[in-house]
């Protein structure tokens, strides 16, 4: 009774809401036209002035992922739609877990990656991973999704090691309108969103959305299924205004609440009597789970321009999430205040900024996972950043250099400068490189993690031995050292290529240090690896007639690690380091407007293969090579209307992309169809 | 508090029952998304042909047509496509979009160049040199940098800067009613 009368009370304030918003009436061109010069030049227009950078102009290794191709590609989620990007490693460790990474080193903790969703940063404290079951958002409000490969630390900031991921969800004053997309299938069984933005005053716009997913659990060989379906429901809101002609500001805020199954390896505490029956390795093995993750957000962003030429910007979020499973519970408050000020003297384009973040942690601990001290109230964090875009020769060759500084709670002081020089040859051929410094600052785990790695059974009487592996206050940052060279060539104004290469020199990698000679010994973390990797990406974007798109892109990625010769290490993590990601990936997509208002939409993609995917479970099989197909055919009856069906990983009943640590069984993606309507009003 | 109503909502029938209310409740007000300045100033490029005359010889180019063009991203949205079949000199406007300067000079008599292409500009500029063909911008320097017509957004207000020798050498005659609204500039900084 109580929840259906709060869903009245809901369904009474949005009602309210959209019948109390004004009808705004809109001048057309023609009412524009009709009025002499003078007045038209009298007429307000009231518009952010655009400082975007156009993609020919960036001295880095990016890739755009529009709105349009999220739309085109069939993708239902963040994490789907960043396999379109060259260099990034995306595998699906089960229906609610991906391992991800930009140019290697993938792992079901993959921790070099700064992801942003509107200048948030989502990756989780503990691990310095993200959980991207927990990343969402209204999928057609997503402007464009920018991703950087290479270092970005210098203005992102730490974590920011091998790319930056940044989604950018559209301004209110562009979702004016409504949108309602909703689609049944098999594997993503039945979702909903709805979104409705409207003009709030003169100067004001806003909108809402509400999605709902729920999908279904994935392959896994010997059981009935993965045991990892899952269901999903966020809602949110941005608020866009222009309070006078400096000032602009924007408020937004999100909330999800996710109930997912997983099917786990749980490891039990011999010197418990009720434990016994787990005996004699102490593990229970597929063991069905409950991921109970929720979680709220809410951002403001002061934007005030003092001139053409000199900006500042203020923006405060605060973050929480819970996630609570088997292994652990876990609890973060994130409160972040950045601060970024640009201005233009001369040649000079200086922008600078500060940035404080305050992080609050609590941990249910568990036998299998611990986190000691098991909350923390005040890990804090300070970075100051400046930069200077310098026109050496204007409009032919920028240099742009500048360094973040970074202090926080577990090392000293980071410093990670860079320097990158645009070369603009000609309106068809661009050159840059980059020489950069960045490093991953310890998370929680790396610290004051302790979990369980495996329990050896001994001949009675004695006791089975845990084996345990432990952060270490010790612990360093991982650093990177990255020199990259990029060329941009459009021959035709059809037809691009976009080539960009590396080196990476790493220091101080993560491994598990032995702490006695003895094989059953406890493991700390230590930074006793090295890796040199190099690799190149080539996308290429081809518009063969007006109506055909064609998209490819090939990564080629090369990664040596050295353990050093001081270390008693035997997990194999320098070899994992180099196997867990693909050398080889492909991709091609061709987009077609046919006749009759029918688009079809083809997706190719190849995935090498992955020699050692985890360092944790003893009997190596690797996961071989892949080739997915995809296919979608949309149909517009009318102008509002889109009724689409969707296909994926069409001509293979499932397969395998990545088998995590040992805590996590294996599971493979299946193949999936779906039917969507997407209907704007 | 929020994760509360969200668990309350958590119910798969109430959940659906809110999509379907709230699609009926929010019926269509407002189907347009081009903003107000993408209209204006769609308007003003074909307001501005009325100060302008063109050399009889652009004219026979064009079989009938007056063409604006936008060169590199459409910044008009779909107002742009609202200019076509309005008439400029007795001529219907036909408007087209083009990612690169080339073969664009003997077909267009309007171009506006977006300001995507920015980092080009001077060598697009050149390509237009003397032709007559109305270049039109909203980039910073626009005019400065030997474009002929330069819209600038400042307190709210569009105004305009116009390259009078630029316009002048391709053989585009200004009325003096816009000129009289514009700041004109003959500081070219190619030339300096």
């Amino acid at each position: 009774m109580l929840i259906i009368k709060k869903n009245y009370y809901f369904l009474t304030t949005i009602t309210a809401f959209l019948l109390s918003s004004n009808i705004h009436a809109d001048n057309s061109v023609d009412d524009y036209l009709n009025l002499p010069l003078e007045q038209l030049l009298s007429m307000e227009v009231t518009s952010v002035s655009k400082k975007k950078q156009s993609l020919n102009e960036v001295a880095a290794a990016i890739y755009v992922i529009t709105n349009e191709d999220i739309r085109r590609s069939g993708v239902t989620s963040i994490p789907e739609a960043l396999r379109m990007a060259p260099g990034i490693q995306v595998a699906r460790m089960d229906a609610n877990k991906w391992a991800i990474s930009s140019r290697g080193f993938n792992s079901e903790f993959s921790n070099k990656l700064l992801v942003m969703i509107d200048g948030r940063t989502v990756y989780s404290p503990s691990f310095s991973g993200v959980y991207w079951d927990a990343q969402d958002t209204m999928m057609d409000d997503i402007e464009r999704i920018e991703v950087i490969r290479g270092p970005g630390a210098t203005v992102w900031g730490s974590n920011a090691v091998n790319g930056v991921i940044n989604v950018i969800t559209k301004s209110a004053s562009q979702t004016q309108d409504g949108l309602f997309v909703a689609g049944v299938g098999d594997e993503e069984k039945s979702f909903a969103s709805l979104r409705y933005g409207t003009e709030l005053d003169n100067n004001t716009s806003g909108r809402f959305y509400i999605k709902y997913n729920d999908r279904d659990s994935s392959y896994a060989s010997g059981l009935k299924n993965g045991g990892d379906d899952w269901d999903r429901i966020q809602g949110g809101f941005r608020i866009d205004a222009r309070a006078n002609e400096k000032d602009t500001w924007t408020l937004q805020g999100d909330a999800y609440n996710s109930n997912e199954n997983q099917t786990v390896n749980l490891w039990k505490d011999p010197s418990n009597p009720a434990s016994i029956i787990y005996a004699p390795f102490f593990l229970d093995a597929n063991a069905g789970d409950h991921i109970d993750s929720s979680g709220w957000n809410i951002l403001g962003k002061w934007n005030r321009s003092f001139s053409d030429t000199s900006s500042m910007s203020l923006q405060i979020y605060y973050d929480y999430t819970e996630r609570k499973e088997a292994f652990v519970n876990q609890f973060h408050d994130t409160l972040d205040i950045d601060f970024q000020h640009q201005f233009k003297i001369q040649q000079h384009d200086i922008i600078w900024g500060m940035e404080y973040r305050h992080i609050k942690d609590n941990f249910d601990n568990t036998f299998a996972f611990m986190f000691i001290p098991d909350s923390m109230n005040n890990i804090e964090s300070y970075s100051a950043f400046i930069q200077d875009e310098i026109e050496l020769i204007p409009e032919v060759l920028r240099l742009t250099i500048g360094s973040k500084f970074e202090d926080n709670e577990y090392t000293n002081m980071e410093i990670q400068p860079s320097a990158r020089l645009l070369w603009t040859i000609n309106e068809r051929n661009t050159l840059w490189a980059s020489v950069s410094r960045a490093v991953r600052s310890p998370s929680r785990l790396d610290i004051s993690g302790a979990f369980t790695s495996f329990i050896v059974p001994l001949p009675p009487p004695a006791p089975a031995q845990v084996l345990r592996a432990y952060g270490n206050d010790d612990f360093k940052s991982e650093k990177l050292l990255a020199y990259e060279l990029g060329y941009r060539f459009h021959p035709q104004e059809n037809l691009s290529f976009d080539l960009a290469t590396f080196y990476n020199e790493y220091n101080d990698l993560q491994n598990y240090e032995q702490q006695s000679s003895s094989f059953l010994s406890d493991v700390t973390f230590d930074n006793n690896i090295s890796a040199r990797s190099y690799g190149l990406e080539l996308s290429t974007e081809w518009r063969p007639l007006e109506w055909w798109r064609i998209q490819s892109s090939y990564s080629y990625n090369n990664i040596k690690a050295r353990l050093d010769s001081t270390s008693h290490d035997v997990s194999g993590t320098d070899i994992f380091l180099e196997d867990s990601s693909p050398q080889n990936q492909f991709s091609i997509r061709s987009m077609m407007d046919l006749s009759h208002n029918i688009a079809l939409d083809l997706w190719v993609y190849y995935v090498d293969e992955l020699k050692k995917t985890n360092v944790s479970k003893p009997d190596i099989k690797g996961i071989p090579d892949y080739t997915s197909f995809n296919m979608r055919v949309a149909w517009k009856p009318r102008k509002d209307v889109e009724l689409s069906i969707v296909g994926q990983n069409l001509f293979d009943n499932h397969h395998p992309e990545f088998s995590g640590e040992n805590v996590l069984i294996d599971t493979e993606v299946e193949r999936s169809v779906y039917g969507q309507i997407r209907w704007s009003y | 508090m929020i994760n509360k109503i969200i668990n309350n909502l958590h119910n798969r029938i109430s959940v659906f029952c809110v999509f379907i209310l709230i699609v009926l409740f929010s019926f269509p007000i407002n189907a347009d998304n081009t903003t107000d300045e993408q209209k204006i100033k769609a308007a003003l490029l074909l307001k501005l042909t009325h100060f302008i005359d063109w050399p009889k010889s652009s004219q026979n180019n064009s079989a009938g047509s007056f063409k604006i063009c936008v060169l590199g991203q459409n910044e008009f949205g779909s107002a742009l496509n609202l200019l076509n079949g309005k008439k400029v000199n007795k001529l219907s406007v036909v408007t087209e979009r083009f990612n690169n300067s080339q073969s664009i000079i003997n077909n267009c008599q309007l171009v506006f160049i977006s300001e995507s292409k920015r980092p080009f500009l001077t060598s697009i500029l050149n390509k237009f040199d003397r032709a007559p063909v109305l270049t039109i911008s909203d980039s910073k320097q626009f005019a400065e940098k030997g474009g002929m017509i330069q819209l600038v957004t400042k307190n709210k207000h569009i105004s305009f800067k116009i390259n009078l020798k630029k316009a002048e050498a391709s053989g585009l005659k200004i009325s003096s009613t816009l000129l009289q609204l514009s700041t004109i500039v003959d500081n070219d900084i190619n030339n300096q």
